[in-house]
Formats: C-alpha cells, structure tokens, sequence
C-alpha cells in the first residue's frame, strides 16, 4: 500500500472490503499439494538460466540484456545451433511420408501439456514417460499440430498475453509465429492445408478483434482486413487453398455475425447469408464452424427456441458452403440438452458433439456435460458416449478425433481429466498424463 | 530458523521446509486466488499449480528474501493460466458469489461497501482484478506489481486507473449509501 493510498478514502474502504471479502483461512487441500510435491522432484540447478547468466532477479519477469557478456552468448548460440543441426540431421534422416492434409491417416505421436510444458508420447498407449518437448519459462499449452504432422503450434502464454509460437515435432526451432500479442481468452488458429500458414484470430491487446495470416515458419504475419467486418474466426477450407471460412461481425446498424467464405487474402468476401444473432450473444452465434473433410457441408451453432416453453437451446446446423441446404443436426428431443461445437470425423461420415445441461442457477451446481457421436447424413441423433460430468458449474468437455478416426479424445474442463474413447463400442480410458489437451500427429499411412 | 534458511534449505530439497513456507503462505494464497478468479475450484487448481511449481522451480531462486514476491508471481500468473483455459474453452457459465463469509462487519456500511464491492470486482476482468488484489490484498506498491505481472509501470497504473474507474462506475450505478457516495466524488466520508 503506497502512502498516497492511504489518504485516499474511497481506496482505503476498497481496500478494507477487498480484506472482508479475501476472509483468509488456511485451505483444507494444502496436503495434497504436499503429497504431490513430495513426490516429484526438484529441477536441477543447472537447468535455470540466472544459475549461469548474470539475470539480476528472477522475480523480474523482463530480463536486463546489459550486463551479459558477449562471449558467453556466443557459446550458449553456436551450442544450440550445434545442438540444432544434430537433431534436424538425425530427424531429417528418419522422417516418414508426408500424409494427406485432409481426410483418415494414421495415428502418430501426442503431443500435450503438464504443469505449463510440452510433452511428446510416441503413442496414447505408451507406457514410458513422456518425453519433454518444450521446458522453458513461460506457460506453454494447446498444442495444434501441423496437417503434415511436422510441426508443432502452440500457445505461449505471458504476462503481456498469449503468444502464437511454433516448433518442429521434435522441439527444434522453437520460433514466434506471430509478434502481436493476444488477450488471453478466446484465440482461434486454423492450419493451411500446406502446413505453411496459420490464420489467427483473437482479441488483440490493443482492443481489436483481428485475424492474420500467419506464417508457420516465423517469417511474419499478415493482419487481413475486412470492408465494414470485424473478423472473429477463420477455418481454412479442406479442400482450396485459396478459400476460408469468415465468422465476422458488422460494425455498423444491428451488430450480427454472419459467415462468409473470403479468398486467402481477405479482399472477396461472398456471405451464406445466415442468420447470426442469438439470445446467447455474439459469442456463439455462428459460433464452432467445421468443415467436412470434402469441403462440401459446413457444421456450427447454431439455436432453436421451443415454441412452447420458450427454452432455447444450441443446436448444430450443416449448410452448403454457398449457403443452400441449411437444415438442423438431429439432436436431443429435449431442447434444454444443448448439442454444439461440431467436429468432423476424418472421414467425413459422423460429427462429433458437445452435449450439456447449463446449471440452473448462478448457485447451483448442476450442470453436465458429455459428447456424442451423430452421423453426418442426419439419419438419428446418434449416442452419447464417453465419460459425462455431473453437478459441475463447468460443464464444459473439449474433444478432437484421432487421425484414423477410430478414436476420440476428450478433456473435461472441471475436472483437467483426459479419456480415450472409442466412437464405435464407447469404451473408455483415462489418460493419466496430461493436465490439459493433447493433440495428435498425423501420419502418412 | 529464520525464513531465509527455511527458503535455502527448501531451495535444496528439504520438503519439510518447504512444507513450513507453503503452510505459512497458504491462506492468504488461497483468499488472493479466490478473489482474483471468483471461484472456489478455479482458485484452488491456481494455488496447488503455484505451489507444485514452487517446488518443483524453487532452486532457481537466487534471492531467498524474494521468496514471498515470487510465490505470489506464481499465483497471478497461475490464476490467469486458470481464467485464459477456462476462457479459452467455448461454455462460460457466470459465476456467482464466491461464498457467504461469516459477518464481521459490525456495521452497516461495511456490509454495504463489501457487497458492492464483491460485486464490482466481479464484473472486472482477471488481469485487472490481479492488479487490484496484488496492490490492495497482497499490499505490493505499484512498481513491485507491475514487475511481477510484468507489465511497465504505466501501463500498471493504467490498468489499475481503469480498474478504479470501473469499480467507481459500479458501485455509483448499484446505488451506494451517500457516504459511499461521498467518497466517490471525493468528499470525506461521514
């Protein structure tokens, strides 16, 4: 507290009923923490940079360059150059077939986040450790990997914001892919079908919402801009390099999303002409767009309100791409099961769902969440499978199917659990190792 | 042993001292959490990440005198890893009051001022209700805050300028008692 603070009234009862409210007690879950402390270990000395740099403090999370000595930098680079090139040699020497960037490949490694680190599996089955790929300060989660399967994006999250980053499946050449920094919260990528761009899209520190095309290699961005649009979200189309899938927000009139495909560079914009407002808020109308791998249906949010109770509820629609055909996924009769975030299987054939019960009251604590599998032809409203969450104030399940689509993964957000379930018989298995979700390699088959 | 040895002897692997600190911390770990992302569950994954990380990065510490400032970087920045995954994650679901504390309050403009203020907090966002539990809960001066977010000074006291005005917007709109409102238009209060 500055002294200046002290004299300021309104600051001094803010202060005093922040006390009230804090009402600190000693936390009934401190030996657990204790137990899972006890039994991890320490990292090496070693292993911290201002062990063996002149870092002045490391409570400062912004390090003063003066002082380094030239001479040491210019070991630690020509080492890590060294170190570079042995491991691009070797992986170079080993690298399989390229697979397709759409449709079924085959299951390769995993790669996933714990305790603000990266890590690498050779398969969710593997027994041994997980390898680190990326230990560094900083927390680095939601890896997304390349369509080739070579490279690895991800989120890099810091004070100043998260950070696009991107990094070989190896860990080598560890690169910013984009140098404006995002407001934590929603960021969106999308990989070009080349592997060699990202379209980003998020709500930028300086206040706007904005989508560049990013290059994977780290060699700049390019921020695209919309006539009259505020851009929200792209998705890559699976089928033209040349075309994405736009949900952009008018600024002007009526605030309304709406969906729009638009060429790479942004500047032809042809609109589906939905209807793109919803009594959830901008957030989620037209919200989780997914292209069927034939880029020929496009899924996402959608609502339904019943006429009878007047409950709405997200539903999933499928439309064109030109904006024909829109019709509602077969779901839930009852409309307060909501069913959205569509997700194409590989080979197009099933959708997979989030399905979920919003807690009833700000105080309740009965919401829950699970995922289901609809075929993409609408001929039923599918199966609930997977592992379902109950009484949570969270109902909130992440998933992603795995290349050959004979698996999904899920992750439930109240709980940080990770499962593998199979679409097709619905067993299920917890994965013990991640703290938030992984994604998968493809691989050539 | 004094606190310096206790972070020492943590910093080379004694659990049990590290047990002493993190016991000694926890509480107000826990109430900083809580204030900073509004919930309960949320706030208790950020402290046990803080803590597991302590432990697991405490050797790096090169000042043990730091130990308190860099225990509570780890929390704010734990918290906002925990309010960017949950935001990161398409469901939000509103967040009501954290709990019901048992009244100390032994007047009524206190409870007013509590309750207009719990909810005012509620309707900032993570990043500036760190800033605002670091310097009114945690009681760092600015510079000291802004370092361990690490953010520059002004853009520390902008962000806490922004925080105060909305705080001031919210409670002028929820209707304080007319001593509240005294303050806020930067009379004394009664």
């Amino acid at each position: 507290m500055t002294a200046f603070d002290q004299f300021d009234p309104f600051e001094q009862r803010i202060s005093a009923a922040i006390d009230e409210i804090a009402s600190a007690r000693r936390p009934d879950y401190l030996d657990d923490v204790f137990r899972q402390t006890a039994r991890s270990s320490q990292r090496p000395r070693w292993t911290f940079p201002g062990r063996w740099l002149p870092i002045m403090d490391t409570t400062l999370s912004r390090v003063p360059a003066a002082g380094v000595p030239l001479r040491s930098l210019t070991i630690i680079a020509i080492v890590a150059l060294l170190a570079a090139a042995a491991v691009a040699i070797v992986i170079a020497g080993s690298r399989p077939k390229v697979p397709s960037p759409v449709g079924p490949a085959v299951n390769g490694s995993v790669v996933y986040p714990f305790g603000g680190d990266l890590y690498i599996r050779d398969s969710i089955w593997d027994k041994a450790p997980g390898t680190p790929l990326l230990q560094q300060p900083g927390t680095q989660i939601a890896p997304f990997l390349s369509p080739d399967g070579e490279t690895v994006a991800y989120i890099e999250t810091r004070t100043d914001g998260d950070h696009l980053m991107a990094m070989g499946i190896d860990g080598s050449n560890q690169r910013e892919v984009l140098s404006d920094p995002i407001e934590p919260g929603w960021s969106q990528a999308s990989w070009a079908l080349d592997s060699k761009h990202i379209l980003m899209s998020g709500y930028f520190l300086d206040g706007r919402r904005k989508l560049y095309d990013a290059r994977a290699d780290g060699s700049g961005a390019t921020e695209l801009h919309f006539d009259g649009l505020v851009p929200w979200e792209g998705f890559w189309s699976p089928v033209d390099p040349d075309t994405f899938l736009l949900r952009a927000q008018g600024t002007t009139g009526v605030q309304s999303q709406g969906l729009y495909l638009s060429n790479a560079a942004g500047t032809k914009l042809t609109p589906l002409h939905l209807g793109g407002q919803s009594s959830f808020g901008p957030d989620y109308a037209l919200s989780g767009a997914s292209w069927a791998p034939d880029g020929k249906t496009i899924a996402y949010n959608s609502f339904r309100t019943d006429p009878d109770t007047f409950i709405t509820g997200f539903r999933v629609h499928l439309v064109n791409p030109d904006g024909t055909n829109d019709r509602e996924l077969p779901g839930p009769a009852d409309i307060g099961i909501h069913q959205a975030w569509p997700a194409f299987s590989p080979d197009g054939t099933q959708i997979l769902v989030q399905r979920f019960i919003f807690p009833t009251g700000t105080h309740s604590n009965d919401g829950a969440g699970w995922i289901a599998v609809v075929p993409a032809d609408g001929s039923s409203i599918g199966r609930d499978i997977g592992t379902r969450i109950d009484n949570t104030q969270n109902p909130d399940t992440v998933k992603v199917w795995s290349p050959d689509g004979t698996l999904v993964m899920q992750w439930i957000s109240a709980t940080k659990k990770t499962y593998v379930v199979s679409p097709t018989t619905g067993s299920t298995t917890a994965l013990l190792w991640p703290d938030d979700m992984p994604d998968w390699q493809r691989l050539a088959p | 042993m004094d606190r310096r040895e206790l972070v020492e002897r943590a910093g080379r692997g004694d659990h049990d001292a590290f047990a002493v600190l993190a016991t000694a911390a926890g509480s107000r770990l826990d109430a900083a959490a809580r204030l900073i992302l509004r919930d309960g569950e949320l706030a208790r994954d950020a402290v046990q990440n803080a803590l597991v990380r302590a432990w697991r990065d405490l050797p790096g510490l090169r000042d043990p005198d730091k130990f308190d400032a860099w225990l509570h970087r780890l929390l704010v920045n734990a918290c906002l890893d925990e309010a960017r995954r949950r935001r990161r994650r398409p469901i939000e679901v509103e967040i009501g009051p954290l709990h019901a504390p048992a009244i100390h309050a032994d007047d009524a403009r206190h409870l007013a001022d509590r309750d207009l203020v719990e909810r005012a907090l509620a309707q900032l966002d993570p990043e500036h209700r760190a800033l605002v539990v670091m310097h009114y809960y945690l009681g760092y001066p600015l510079p000291e805050a802004a370092a361990s977010l690490g953010i520059s000074l002004p853009a520390a006291k902008s962000r806490l300028h922004r925080a105060m005005g909305a705080l001031r917007r919210v409670l002028a709109a929820d209707g304080p008692e007319p001593a509240l409102i005294a303050d806020l238009e930067g009379g004394r209060s009664a």
